[in-house]
C-alpha cells in the first residue's frame, strides 16, 4: 500500500502548472458520444477516472486515440453497445454521465447503478426524473438503469425543475436535451464552471444552449451534433489547494495555466487571511511573505459561493492561523471526516453538526494519518507541510483520484514529500 | 505515412507517422516479418515522427504476435514522445521488458 511521507517545515516557493479539471473532463468525454465525426479534447488530467471513462467509451465501440500532446480523439462511427457495465461503473460514479448522451443519440441506454447507490436517496434520482420528463421510459432492473426513448427514438423537450442544483444531474439532462425534439428548460440548474464548460463544448458541437452560467438553461434541441476541438478548463480546486499550501507555509506560489475568474470566492477568503494575491489572464500568485494566516469564517454553498471541495483545505488554514475560524458545511453531511485526523496532528477543532470551530495554533505535529476521501486527504497533506516532524498519509488512492502528480508538484515547490510503499 | 523497412530476417526500421490512418499497412508487414524472423526480431524506431496511442496499439500487436510465434522481440530507440502515452496507459512495465535502453 502506497503512502505519502512528508517532512513539514519548508516554506513553499515557485511555480506549479495546474491540470485540466477532472469534473469538466468527464462530462465532456461523455458528450463525445453525441458527436458525428471526430472530436478532439485537450487539457485532460492524467487521472485514473479519465482512463476509466476512455475504457468505458472504448467498450461501447468508440474509437479512442491519445495524441502525443495527450489530447484525446474519439470517433463514434462504430458504436455497437449502449451498456455501461457494473465493473467500470463501480469504480467511477461519474459513469452515470453516459446515460443522457446514449439515450439522446441512440434511443436506449443501460447503465449500471454505482455500488451503494439507492434510488431515492441520492441525486441519481434527479437524472432519471429528467429523462422521464423528456419522454423516456426508465426502469431499474438487476442493478441496471434501463432507459428507452419514446417511439421514434428521440427525446422530447420538456420543462424540468431540479429539486437541488445537482451538477451531474444538470449535465446529464443538458446532454440529453441537446439532441431532443423541441425546447427544454432546466430550472434551478447548477451554475458551476464545469457545467458552463460542458455547455460551451456542446455549443461548439452545434448545440443551441442559452443562459449558460445562470440557473435557467434553455436548450433548443438540434438533429445532429458534430465533432470539434475543445480544451477543458483548469482545475479550480487543484489551484486553490496549492494556493492554500502556500498560505499555510508562509510561502509564495504562482499557479500557471489556471483561471482567476473561476476562483473568486476562494481568492477573497485568502486575501481576508492576509495573503497578497496577484493575477494575470491565466495565473494566480499568492504571497504570504512568511507570515501566519489570519483565521477566516467559511460557509460552503453552490457556485458562485465558496466551494465545498475547498472546505477541508480551509479547515487546515484555520488550524494554523491566528485566531478562531468557523467553517459551516451546507452541501454534504459528514464532510468533516478530516477533523479527527487533524486533531491527531495537534489541531484544535470542535465539530458540532455541520459546523467546525477551529482555533489556530502556530504549528502542528507530524503523525501517521489516514485519508478518508479526496479533499480530506488533500487537507492532511497541507497539514503535514506545516507540521513539525514526519507525517505518513495513508490510503492515498483517494488523493490520486483528484490530484495529478501531487508529490512531484509539491517537490517542485520545495516540499519534502515522497511516495513510499508499505 | 508510416513505413517498415526490413534490413535482414531479424531486423527492421520503422519510420514515419504512427496514426490511425497510417499504421494498417505496417501492422501487417510487421506480423509477416515476425513470422519469418526465425526466433528473434528487432524493430528500430529512431525514424518515427508523429505518434498517438495507435502507435502503442501497433507495438502491443507485434508483442502479442511475437509471443504467439515464440519470437523474441526487441524495440530499439522508442521515441520519447511515445513514452507519456505508454505511461498514461499503465504499460510502462510491460514496455520496459521489450525496450533496449537508450
Amino acid at each position: 500500500m502506497e503512502k505519502l511521507r512528508i517532512v513539514g517545515g519548508n516554506r513553499l516557493q515557485g511555480e506549479v502548472r495546474i491540470s485540466g479539471a477532472k469534473n469538466s473532463a468527464l462530462p465532456i468525454l461523455a458528450a463525445t458520444l453525441l458527436a458525428e465525426g471526430v472530436m478532439r479534447v485537450g487539457n485532460l488530467p492524467h487521472l485514473h477516472d479519465i482512463t476509466t471513462m476512455l475504457e468505458l467509451l472504448g467498450c461501447m465501440g468508440v474509437e479512442v486515440a491519445i495524441n502525443e500532446d495527450m489530447s484525446v480523439e474519439t470517433d463514434c462511427r462504430n458504436v455497437h453497445s449502449q451498456v455501461a457495465p457494473y465493473d467500470l461503473v463501480r469504480t467511477m460514479r461519474a459513469s452515470i454521465l453516459v446515460l443522457g448522451p446514449l439515450l439522446a443519440r441512440y434511443g436506449v441506454a443501460e447503465v449500471s447503478l454505482p455500488g451503494g447507490c439507492a434510488i431515492g436517496s441520492r441525486p441519481v434520482d434527479l437524472h432519471l426524473r429528467g429523462m422521464e420528463a423528456m419522454g423516456a421510459t426508465v426502469e431499474v432492473l438487476d442493478g441496471y438503469i434501463r432507459a428507452t426513448a419514446p417511439e421514434g427514438g428521440r427525446l422530447r423537450g420538456a420543462h424540468i425543475f431540479l429539486d437541488t442544483p445537482t451538477v451531474t444531474g444538470t449535465e446529464n439532462i443538458l446532454m440529453a436535451a441537446a439532441l431532443a425534439d423541441g425546447r427544454t428548460v432546466i430550472e434551478n440548474a447548477a451554475r458551476e464552471p464545469e457545467v458552463v464548460d460542458l455547455a460551451n463544448c456542446l455549443n461548439a458541437m452545434g448545440a443551441q444552449i442559452k443562459g449558460v452560467g445562470s440557473d435557467t438553461l434553455v436548450v433548443d434541441g438540434v438533429e445532429k451534433l458534430y465533432g470539434c476541438e475543445f480544451r477543458v478548463l483548469p482545475d479550480r480546486i487543484e489551484t486553490g489547494t496549492y494556493l492554500v499550501a502556500a498560505a499555510v507555509t508562509g510561502g509564495c506560489v504562482k499557479t500557471r495555466d489556471t483561471d482567476p475568474e473561476l476562483m473568486e470566492a476562494v481568492l477573497i477568503k485568502l486575501q481576508e487571511a492576509g495573503a497578497t494575491i496577484t493575477t494575470g489572464p491565466d495565473w494566480i500568485q499568492l504571497d504570504m511573505t512568511g507570515r501566519r494566516p489570519k483565521a477566516v469564517n467559511i460557509r460552503t454553498a453552490p457556485h458562485p459561493a465558496f466551494p465545498t471541495d475547498m472546505q477541508a483545505q480551509f479547515v487546515v488554514l484555520n488550524a494554523v492561523a491566528e485566531g478562531v475560524g468557523t467553517v459551516i458545511e451546507t452541501i454534504f453531511e459528514n464532510r468533516f471526516m478530516h477533523a479527527p485526523e487533524l486533531v491527531r496532528m495537534g489541531a484544535e477543532i470542535h465539530v458540532e453538526g455541520n459546523t467546525a470551530i477551529v482555533t489556530g495554533k502556530p504549528r502542528l505535529k507530524g503523525a501517521p494519518v489516514m485519508a478518508t476521501d479526496l479533499r480530506a486527504s488533500a487537507s492532511l497533506v497541507l497539514a503535514a507541510l506545516v507540521a513539525d516532524g514526519t507525517t505518513d498519509v495513508n490510503r492515498i488512492y483517494h488523493i490520486d483520484r483528484g490530484y495529478e502528480c501531487i508529490e512531484e508538484k509539491f517537490q517542485q515547490l520545495g516540499a519534502n514529500i515522497r511516495r513510499v510503499t508499505g | 505515412m508510416a513505413a517498415l523497412q526490413s534490413l535482414n530476417a531479424g531486423q527492421a526500421n520503422l519510420s514515419g507517422d504512427l496514426l490511425a490512418d497510417t499504421v494498417v499497412p505496417v501492422l501487417e508487414a510487421g506480423r509477416d516479418l515476425i513470422a519469418r524472423s526465425g526466433g528473434q526480431w528487432t524493430v528500430n524506431m529512431s525514424a518515427v515522427e508523429r505518434v498517438s496511442s495507435v502507435g502503442v496499439a501497433l507495438l502491443l500487436d507485434w508483442i502479442r504476435t511475437a509471443e504467439k510465434a515464440g519470437v523474441t522481440l526487441r524495440i530499439e530507440a522508442l521515441p520519447d514522445h511515445l513514452r507519456p502515452i505508454i505511461q498514461v496507459s499503465d504499460l510502462d512495465e510491460l514496455f520496459a521488458a521489450f525496450c533496449t535502453p537508450a
